[in-house]
């Protein structure tokens, strides 16, 4: 047990202990009127003496780190934009912390966290200075370490949305935190939804949501998830919580075939009795990413339009191509019979009424459905498939432009257009042939196809092709509608009849593009031969697909794309997407580069490093042949960091340095987390990173601080003073002394009064 | 004498509209080929009406439509190629070779202009002149590649017909050679002669006997010809997934 100058008990027994001492002095005094009688009283006093001066040096050694008027504790108030509707409950909260302060003769400093700390002279400051302040949590937490002393006990007020850099950990304050908006009496809130920045289609992805509930709540909740683009419902789970929120629940959703940009909402189903209804719905986004792309091409007739779309699709390696041409025609009669023919049945019956949803993209070029008495109800089921959200493009050509299935039903429910020719003669061609103009429709075209060249080369690109179609066939422009782009015409010179050339529509779900002219081979051609611009071909025919697979919004001329996802305070994961057709570094190609017929293989990883002076990790390709990598990596902090991702090697013409992507960390993860009101999981990780607690909840200190409050801040405080008396114990009994001069003076007084009674009685 | 000017006037008239150099109304959906011999910018190839006879043939077989005018002489040159996807090389005793701008320019075609070359060695006998000179010459278009012998699983030999062998007017060899670009063959090789085969007099008669196989051998250069064009035009559409038990099965009854 330990006594010190505060504890009354030391100064009972030490007087008792005094005064019996003097008694015995005094005592032996009278009773013995011998010669040795005042000497040994003297002895006796002197030995009091001692007692007196032992007493006071060990009460001083004696460690008092209970003595409340040394303690300090520090309040930490957020005072960002999400906590300025509660500013009500932070006072209260701040005036019983302050109360509880002053009771215990504990001094209590209050600041406003940001950037650095803005001391306030007290609770009553609290709500004085402008709303809102930026909920720079970590740097606030950081700014006390650089004020205060290493173990000094804190309490951050906050509801743990932090729009800052996040909470490094380190040695400093002790941080101990009271939630706020995470208790609920009448209410559920959807607090928090995580989903990761990329997902992929035809996957199952995993995500995370928060939910706060009133305390014992057993009711199974419905949580619905909305792509607020379309209004369809994407996914529909229950769930169940228990115990005190807010609570965190792992879901996952399926998603479909289709890829895009997905701008989604999440809502908890509403109760009855909810106060607020509000709050159960929160939004979020993500990119959803094809690791293959399914392809449905059928031609009506080979020819070196399909040949050269057909070596095209193929050189990607992420697209899996199924693809028919038909190569004879009801009516050929080819010599030496069926069995020396390679042919097979075309399975029309099987791609149209079983398979064709299968498909992301569907191509149909130059094909009539009357040629082989293939009913129009696959024309409609063509429709379908678009309305559902599949890509179609659909190249005109002769055999097309003479069916009469397409009159009506097609391209007007489609693109808005009506054709103006019908062959009424056998052999006849509806195609307008001749000299022919394309005219570009001015930025339309430029956003949809120059993205892989600068201006001026686009421009000069561009205008070599244009004057190569030489055959289309004629539309009427019957009905143009919102959801309708024509991005070029096509004049004929010669009568100088102008008809739409290429043109998009929204239909439904999904996109169509309607090429009305054959030959765009022939670009191919032109270019390569002259080593000028050789990729123009394959960059249109890469931005007609992206856009009708409503890619074109996810990954535009970049050649790497990086996204990266927080997993925990410290981890994170990393997608890249390596795009084979997309390559600014290709721009402006001459006579050296890539052939046309070779299959692109992607390389089997990535390399990334964290800057400044971190390691190097690899990306492993997600599946092989998807172009798609992932890996995860840790970071202590985010403020400063950034990851540099690129190719091993050179890679499809494409050098290394060309195709480097660097992210700040900072601002790649910034934003992209939609957090709401409150996250508590991120003030558990300050408390447990800071060798802190979580305190409770707003509503538990509004009236009066729980018991476990004082048990943990008196304990650090205890800790921390513990820390300084053992610095002090190093000290010697003669340093001691020599710190403490009054001690001198206390002695020599002593003597003093021994030294006048001596000579007062004539004692020796 | 105004008849006589008359007379004069219609035939020039007549001449100039009956050129086969012109080009009526070309259609990129139409497929037309360039044919390079020894003798430029004319037909009087070896086979002057092979041509017409064989985009009949294509026609009335197949759902390739041939452009009016089919076969167009060229040499390598960028305005005579930059609008053809199939050229025929007439390999015989008058190609003397290409320039070395010619090479370059048939080089970036094949490459980066997609196009396809077929060469045909139309000496019947045994002869290694053109030969030699039709290897020289593809050795110095692709210096890291050689001629090899296209394998008989090949889309080549399943584009349209089964083919078993090579066919030709004499069979001096038993394989077509090719130089691949990734999975195509962008120059194929006959060092047999499988153009004359086809050739029919006005009568619609064979006018040459193919040796030593005869009739089954001009059988065999009518499919592979054939396939050749199919082959230019669909590429390996034939090895597609969906192909093969179909054809392996029929491949096995034969």
């Amino acid at each position: 047990m330990h006594l010190t100058l505060t504890d009354p008990i030391f100064w009972i027994s030490f007087g008792a202990s005094c005064l019996a001492l003097i008694a015995v002095a005094v005592s032996v005094f009278r009773s013995r009127r011998d010669a040795k009688k005042p000497a040994f009283a003297c002895l006796i006093f002197r030995v009091a003496l001692v007692l007196i001066f032992i007493s006071v040096i060990g009460a001083l050694k004696f460690k008092s780190p209970l003595s409340r008027e040394q303690g300090e504790m520090h309040v930490l108030v957020d005072h960002s934009k999400s906590m300025e509707d509660k500013e009500k409950d932070i006072r209260k909260v701040a005036k019983t912390l302050s109360d509880w302060a002053q009771e215990s003769k504990i001094s209590a400093r209050f600041h406003i966290i940001g950037d650095e700390l803005t001391d306030l002279g007290g609770f009553q400051e609290i709500g004085k200075l402008p709303w809102p302040m930026e909920s720079r949590i970590g740097s606030g937490i950081e700014a006390l370490d650089r004020k205060v002393e290493r173990g000094s006990p804190a309490v951050l007020l906050s509801d743990g949305v932090e729009t800052g850099k996040g909470l490094v950990s380190g040695a400093g304050a002790l941080i101990n935190t009271i939630s706020f908006g995470a208790d609920l009496e009448d209410d559920i809130a959807l607090v928090a939804i995580r989903f990761p920045p990329v997902a992929f289609a035809r996957s199952e992805v995993p995500y995370k949501i928060t939910v706060n509930f009133p305390k014992e709540f057993k009711t199974p909740l419905v949580l619905i998830l909305k792509d607020t683009a379309t209004g369809e419902v994407i996914g529909r789970s229950t769930f169940s919580v228990s115990g005190t929120g807010p609570q965190n629940v792992e879901m996952s959703l399926m998603l479909g075939s289709k890829a895009g940009s997905l701008h989604g909402e999440a809502r908890i189903a509403p109760l009855p009795w909810e106060s607020n209804k509000d709050n159960n719905r929160l939004r979020f986004k993500t990119s959803i990413l094809r690791e293959k792309l399914r392809i449905l091409y059928l031609c009506g007739m080979p020819n070196n339009d399909y040949s050269y779309l057909r070596e095209f699709l193929r050189a990607n390696p992420r697209n899996e191509l199924v693809s028919f041409v038909i190569l004879r025609d009801p009516h050929d009669v080819p010599p030496y019979g069926e069995s020396e023919l390679s042919l097979i049945p075309f399975p029309a019956h099987e791609i149209f009424r079983t398979h064709l949803n299968e498909f992301d993209l569907f191509i149909l070029q130059d094909f009539a459905f009357s040629r082989f008495g293939l009913p129009r109800d696959y024309l409609r089921r063509v429709k379908d498939f678009i309305a559902q959200g599949g890509g179609f493009v659909f190249l005109s050509g002769e055999k097309s432009a003479n069916a009469s299935e397409y009159k009506q039903g097609f391209f007007d429910d489609l693109w808005g257009l009506e054709p103006v020719a019908q062959a009424l003669e056998q052999n006849k061609s509806s195609l307008i042939r001749g000299d022919s103009l394309v005219e570009y429709q001015g930025d339309l075209w430029k956003r949809r196809f120059a993205l892989l060249l600068a201006d001026e080369d686009s421009r000069k690109a561009w205008g070599m092709v244009n004057k190569l179609a030489d055959a289309f066939q004629q539309f009427n422009v019957k009905d143009i509608r919102k959801n309708i782009d024509i991005l070029a015409y096509i004049i004929n010179k010669e009568d100088n009849i102008k008809s739409p050339a290429i043109v998009e529509s929204q239909y439904g779900k999904g996109r169509a593009t309607l090429l009305t002219f054959p030959g765009t081979w022939l670009w191919k051609a032109h270019t390569g031969i002259r080593g000028e611009h050789p990729y123009l071909y394959d960059s249109f025919w890469e931005s007609v697909i992206k856009w009708v697979i409503k890619e074109e919004d996810v990954f535009k001329k970049d050649v790497l794309k990086v996204a990266i996802e927080k997993e925990s305070l410290n981890s994170f994961k990393v997608v890249a997407y390596l795009n084979p057709m997309g390559s600014s570094a290709r721009a402006g190609f001459k006579s050296k580069g890539k052939p046309m017929k070779e299959k692109i293989a992607f390389p089997s990883y990535l390399v990334a490093k964290l800057l400044p002076k971190g390691g190097q990790f690899i990306l492993k390709e997600k599946t092989k042949g998807s172009g798609i990598y992932e890996a995860s990596f840790s970071a202590q902090s985010t403020s400063g960091k950034k990851l540099d991702v690129r190719l091993p090697s050179q890679w499809a013409g494409v050098s290394a340095d060309s195709a480097r992507v660097i992210v700040e960390l900072t601002r790649a993860i910034e934003g992209k987390e939609l957090r709401a009101t409150s996250d508590i999981d991120y003030l558990r990780e300050i408390a447990s990173l800071r060798h802190g607690q979580v305190l409770g909840t707003s509503s538990d200190y509004k009236e009066d601080i729980l018991p476990v409050f004082e048990k943990v801040i008196l304990e650090q405080l205890q800790r921390k003073n513990e820390e300084k008396s053992y610095i002090a114990k190093e000290a010697s009994w003669f340093e001691t002394i020599l710190d403490s001069p009054w001690l001198l003076a206390v002695l020599a007084m002593l003597m003093f009064i021994e030294w006048s009674f001596r000579r007062w009685q004539g004692l020796t | 004498m105004k008849n006589y000017l008359f007379l004069l006037f219609i035939s020039v008239f007549l001449l100039i509209a009956s050129s086969p150099h012109r080009l009526i109304a070309y259609s990129s959906d139409r497929l037309q080929i360039g044919i390079i011999s020894g003798k430029p910018d004319s037909l009087e190839n070896a086979y002057p009406v092979l041509w017409r006879q064989l985009a009949r043939f294509l026609q009335t077989t197949t759902t390739i439509e041939p452009h009016p005018v089919f076969a167009t002489p060229v040499t390598p040159k960028i305005k005579k190629l930059e609008k053809l996807g199939i050229v025929f090389l007439l390999g015989d005793a008058s190609f003397k070779g290409f320039s070395s701008q010619e090479r370059e320019i048939l080089k970036r075609w094949l490459i980066l202009g997609g196009g396809t070359l077929v060469i045909v060695n139309t000496e019947s006998a045994p002869s290694s002149g053109p030969d030699a000179l039709v290897r020289k010459e593809v050795s110095k278009l692709f210096p890291d590649k050689t001629l090899g012998s296209i394998p008989w699983d090949s889309a080549l030999f399943r584009s349209f017909y089964l083919v078993k062998s090579v066919g030709g007017l004499t069979l001096n060899a038993r394989f077509l050679e090719g130089i691949a670009i990734g999975e195509r063959y962008a120059i194929i090789y006959s060092p047999n002669d499988i153009l004359a085969p086809l050739i029919k007099d006005s009568e619609g008669s064979y006018l040459f006997r193919c040796y030593p196989g005869g009739e089954k051998q001009r059988m065999e250069t009518v499919k592979l010809v054939t396939n050749v064009f199919l082959y230019a035009l669909t590429g390996t559409y034939k090895k597609d997934v969906i192909h093969m038990p179909f054809i392996e099965r029929k491949l096995r009854r034969k």
